[in-house]
């Protein structure tokens, strides 16, 4: 599962004077617009179990190893698009009040983030485990922008989890 | 089964397999549901070390993979009637283009006690030919690369089948949990890319981890004008963006996120493996940097396995260095790629010694460096492409592929030292003297970790696979 625009994105297209894309990795085209080179495809889809260019696949792998859990965790594009991801929740959050403190609105934030990546709302277990963990980490920052950095970490996490992953 | 909130608009958006439940299958679905479930929890722990069939000598693997076909009438297959009837014509391969016997433009001599032959080609590793067990009579069933890449590392190449690290690591289990039991270094995104070091339909904790992906194969490099990085570092094994303990708790939130949605979900597999892998990249995220680090070899290593900058036989120095730091490490397969291509169709000649040049070294260094640690003794080295080169010349320098008859070799792990087993006839085109099968050779291979083929067997789709799947013959006069 390719985890790509979130909220408004405008469809880019990659630029036609470079043979190669200068960075499949971090194109935010949708992947169905990206050229497949046989022999060079994309991390997010080669290790998410793209189909062999080069192979007749008649159903592909669906695998769930380490390799993946490290690109969610550590990769440059997935960093990106979770920090994305924050600044979008806390505009969200701004529009109603410009001041809002966000670390007093745990639950809310729980709700707009779930709403965003996984389509629904998240039950009241849910929105207690999440809200915990993101007024824990709110605490230990001060500044404007670690409290966005503890926001990435938590829309990271929602990236990471299966039900992201999994197409239901 | 999940709880859902349907009033708000958001919400209505049904899962796919909810409307489906809905809409067809109703009860049906949910006896499936309980029966596949049942299923999914009686599947054992994959990867704790398991018990062989019977005792056997190799417990790890080293599988040094020559991606091209590298030609085994140059290397190691000596042919003198082929050279002295070098530029006939011959009905061998005529409908492939073939026509004119090219015979060897290198000098062979005989090695060790047990006399086993090698081109000039080989220098170093001809010392240690009383180590090696060579195999002239492997054949193949077909001499396309993808196909034949395939097949030598799943037996298959029209379905997509676990491959033998795979099967290995299904067997043997694993004995370091912090580490992936099964590492592919510097693997080929050609050939099947993927396929040739994937679990199939074995647990997938049993998939090949890849290391050091070719990121731009060399021919668009050169095309390109890029740098042709041919063994990157491990990707992505970690960021400077959280601390230890801000990820950990992540993953603690993760696991959490994951766990209560596996008590809504009936049947989710995926979740189970899902948490799994997080915990292993985690820990691996500490062990792998510290694996991968070589700095602190010694220069006797270095200079032995010919590391250093700007040499020949520095990639393929490192990664076979690596292949035996992971093996010390406990890791239970280790495929190495080679970083030079043995597909010589033309001037074969001049590129043949540079494959050799760069592989010769590192890979006497690496069982020397086995030897030396006691671990060759059980760790079963192997070195083979997807099929040899024919003997009939191609645009006129080079030559072409062939399955027919080709030759692999083998050290430590239980086969018999110095050894010349099965013969091509006489120019080195096909195995007429007890011909080893592709299966054959996969059969023996799981003989020698301690499994009988036909018992090694995964149940899927309502029949037991195997590696072999219905061939196979263990080739018992090359075990010790």
């Amino acid at each position: 599962m390719v985890a790509n625009t979130i909220g408004d994105r405008p469809i880019s297209l990659i630029g036609l004077d470079d043979r190669v894309p200068h960075d499949l990795d971090g194109s935010l085209t949708r992947s169905i617009y990206l050229p497949i080179l046989r022999d060079r495809l994309p991390d997010a889809l080669a290790i998410f179990d793209f189909a062999e260019p080069s192979l007749v696949t008649g159903a592909r792998d669906k695998t769930n190893v380490p390799v993946q859990a490290l690109y969610l965790m550590n990769s440059d594009f997935v960093l990106a698009r979770s920090s994305a991801l924050a600044q979008s929740i806390l505009t969200a959050l701004a529009q109603e009040n410009p001041n809002i403190d966000p670390s007093e609105h745990t639950e809310q934030i729980v709700v707009i983030a779930f709403q965003k990546c996984l389509g629904r709302k998240p039950d009241r277990i849910e929105t207690k485990l999440a809200s915990e963990y993101l007024m824990n980490e709110f605490k230990t920052v001060v500044e404007k922008a670690n409290r966005e950095a503890a926001l990435a970490r938590y829309c990271q996490a929602l990236f990471s989890s299966a039900e992201f992953r999994n197409v239901d | 089964m999940s709880k859902r909130n349907y009033q708000n608009p958001i919400e209505r958006m049904f899962s796919r397999r909810q409307a489906l439940k809905a809409s067809a299958s109703g009860f049906g679905y949910l006896a499936f549901s309980a029966l596949a479930n049942s299923v999914a929890r009686t599947e054992d722990k994959k990867t704790a070390p398991h018990a062989t069939h019977f005792p056997a000598k190799a417990k790890r693997v080293i599988f040094l993979c020559m991606n091209g076909g590298p030609s085994h009438v140059d290397l190691f297959d000596h042919k003198p009637i082929l050279n002295s009837r070098s530029g006939q014509a011959t009905e061998i391969g005529k409908d492939r283009g073939g026509a004119t016997l090219l015979g060897s433009p290198f000098q062979f001599s005989q090695h060790g006690d047990a006399g086993l032959w090698f081109s000039e080609l080989f220098p170093n590793l001809s010392n240690h030919a009383d180590k090696l067990c060579m195999i002239h009579s492997m054949n193949t069933d077909l001499p396309n690369h993808s196909q034949a890449f395939v097949q030598m590392h799943t037996g298959s190449f029209q379905f997509v089948r676990p491959s033998l690290g795979a099967w290995t690591l299904y067997g043997l289990g694993t004995e370091n949990t912090n580490l992936p039991g099964f590492i592919t270094l510097n693997p080929p995104s050609d050939n099947g890319g993927a396929r040739n070091y994937g679990s199939g339909f074995l647990p997938t904790i049993c998939q090949g981890t890849k290391l050091g992906q070719q990121q731009i194969p060399a021919f668009y490099a050169a095309l390109l004008g890029k740098e042709y990085d041919s063994s990157p570092p491990f990707k992505n094994i970690g960021n400077n963006k959280l601390s230890r303990e801000q990820q950990r708790s992540q993953l603690d939130l993760i696991k959490q996120l994951n766990t209560y949605k596996l008590e809504q979900e009936v049947y989710q597999p995926e979740i189970e493996g899902a948490i799994e892998s997080f915990e292993l990249a985690f820990r691996m995220q500490d062990e792998v940097p510290k694996l991968l680090d070589l700095s602190n070899e010694s220069s006797y290593t270095n200079q032995l396995y010919g590391i250093g900058s700007g040499l020949p036989t520095d990639s393929f120095g490192r990664q076979c260095l690596l292949a035996r730091r992971m093996v010390e490490a406990g890791v239970r397969f280790v495929e190495v790629t080679a970083p030079t291509n043995w597909d010589h169709h033309f001037l074969i000649k001049e590129a043949l010694p540079k494959s050799c040049l760069a592989t010769d070294q590192p890979i006497a260094a690496l069982l020397t460096d086995l030897k030396q640690a006691g671990l060759l003794e059980d760790t079963l080295v192997i070195w083979a492409g997807e099929f040899g080169r024919t003997p009939y010349g191609q645009s006129i320098t080079g030559r072409d592929h062939n399955n027919k008859g080709y030759t692999i070799w083998m050290a430590g792990g239980g086969v018999k030292a110095g050894l010349a087993y099965g013969a091509t006839d006489e120019f080195g085109y096909e195995a007429v003297d007890n011909p080893v099968h592709l299966h054959d050779w996969h059969a023996t291979i799981l003989h020698l970790l301690g499994f009988d083929h036909e018992r090694l067997t995964y149940n899927y789709g309502g029949r037991d696979f195997r590696l072999t799947d219905v061939s196979g013959n263990v080739v018992q006069a090359i075990i010790a």
